[in-house]
């Protein structure tokens, strides 16, 4: 990964982390919530790989740690193997929308669920399958929603950049 | 695309320093390394989500330059829009200003700038005061409607509020009526569970519950906490349990102020 792809990703991914719980989380929409922190790590995977979707996912994931309010690197375990996946999609259907909106509502579909799984296997009494039933199908639909702006605007701001780098 | 070797190598590594990660915060709570880590990225995330969360109103694009009277009428509206805003936020403070007289606290008034990451599951938020205006852990939170929470961490300049229908939420509680004690957890978007101390204690639905001397953590007392909706049949189980509606309502969170006397008390 370029030096100028590492810091345009660096500077999406640190966006998403601040934008997510105070733009987004807010909102308190019903039926789901959407991540914008996971779509913009898929969009990350589908423009520059495997390689590029862990190294964001790992640190994106690391930051929301952080900043929220369970035990550090759940998120950053997470997100690190969904951009690695997602950024295993091969190159030919990686431009075709329908198959890059199906990878996002996998991921998110993984990523809550594995969001669910993990808090499972620490013991959290904050884990709730009731919650985490009613909003997984709106969750992922959100994501699928976030993703039809995100997904095209990192693959434009990832090809300008290629563009004007040779 | 068959990943190559550097690629699963790296996401081993990666996987790994997760999941060491996870097992030092989760089994030190308050483990040195990760907290400090966690307090430097909040002391500098701070200052920016007091920015945006700051934001009330989205800023209106910039129109075309051929419709001056469109933009004017837009530009009206908008402040009309944000002085409505300013007068919710002013009612907001008048009425926890009105609690905290009658109960005789001295209140921080403070916004909320962010949300819990994960709606649903994780009940917190982030609030504009920090160490610097006297807020410390375990300090009382609370709106003009009554009890929000309690501040689990603070920065500099935020801090952060676990609110009191978070399922690791536990909050000492009394009747007001027959001055019963018992303990309120939240269970998220579904109703407080009320556990009360003496299993023969009356409690009838339509009773008022107050914060009370009792629990892991001492809240300020005599907070309203929301009214009694359903009480168990049973009076021979050894405990007594109730469902609670809070009065507050925790998705629509604005203004809200930290209780400044000491936790410990």
């Amino acid at each position: 990964m370029s030096a100028p792809r590492a810091l345009l990703a660096a500077v999406l991914v640190v966006s998403a982390v601040l934008a997510q719980p105070t733009l987004i989380a807010p909102l308190h929409l019903p039926y789901g919530w959407p991540d914008l922190v996971l779509v913009v790590v898929v969009a990350i995977a589908l423009a520059g790989g495997a390689t590029a979707g862990m190294a964001a996912g790992f640190g994106g994931g690391l930051l929301a740690d952080l900043l929220s309010d369970h035990p550090a690197g759940v998120l950053a375990l997470l997100l690190c193997v969904v951009g690695f996946g997602c950024g295993l999609l091969p190159d030919g259907p990686r431009r075709r929308i329908p198959a890059r909106l199906a990878v996002v509502a996998g991921a998110a579909v993984a990523a809550v669920l594995g969001y669910a799984g993990l808090l499972a296997i620490l013991g959290s009494p904050r884990l709730d399958w009731r919650v985490i039933a009613a909003y997984l199908p709106g969750s992922a639909a959100y994501d699928v929603i976030l993703a039809l702006i995100v997904v095209p605007a990192v693959s434009a701001m990832y090809r300008r950049l290629d563009g004007g780098h040779g | 695309m068959r990943p190559s070797r550097r690629q699963r190598f790296g996401l081993a590594l990666l996987v790994l320093v997760s999941v060491t990660l996870v097992t030092l915060d989760y089994q030190m709570d308050d483990g040195r390394i990760v907290s400090g880590v966690r307090s430097a990225v909040t002391s500098v995330a701070g200052p920016v989500q007091r920015g945006i969360g700051g934001i009330d109103q989205p800023f209106s694009g910039s129109s075309s330059e051929q419709d001056k009277l469109r933009r004017d009428n837009e530009r009206l509206r908008e402040q009309l829009r944000a002085a409505q805003l300013d007068r919710a936020a002013v009612e907001q403070l008048r009425r926890l200003d009105l609690l905290a007289g009658i109960s005789g606290y001295q209140v921080r008034p403070a916004r909320v700038v962010a949300s819990g990451a994960s709606a649903g599951l994780e009940w917190t938020v982030t609030i504009d005061v920090g160490s610097r205006d006297g807020v410390r852990a375990g300090m009382t939170v609370i709106n003009g409607d009554g009890l929000v929470g309690r501040v689990k961490r603070t920065s500099n300049s935020t801090c952060v509020v676990l609110l009191a229908i978070d399922r690791l939420s536990a909050v000492g509680a009394r009747l007001e009526a027959s001055g019963e004690l018992g303990l309120a957890r939240g269970d998220g978007q579904h109703p407080m569970r009320l556990r009360l101390l003496d299993p023969r204690a009356t409690i009838a639905v339509g009773d008022r519950l107050v914060t009370g001397p009792y629990g892991q953590t001492t809240f300020a007392a005599g907070v309203p906490i929301g009214r009694v909706t359903k009480v168990s049949a049973s009076t021979r189980a050894l405990v007594r349990n109730a469902e609670v509606d809070p009065y507050v309502n925790f998705t629509a969170l604005d203004i809200v102020g930290v209780v400044l006397a000491d936790p410990g008390k």
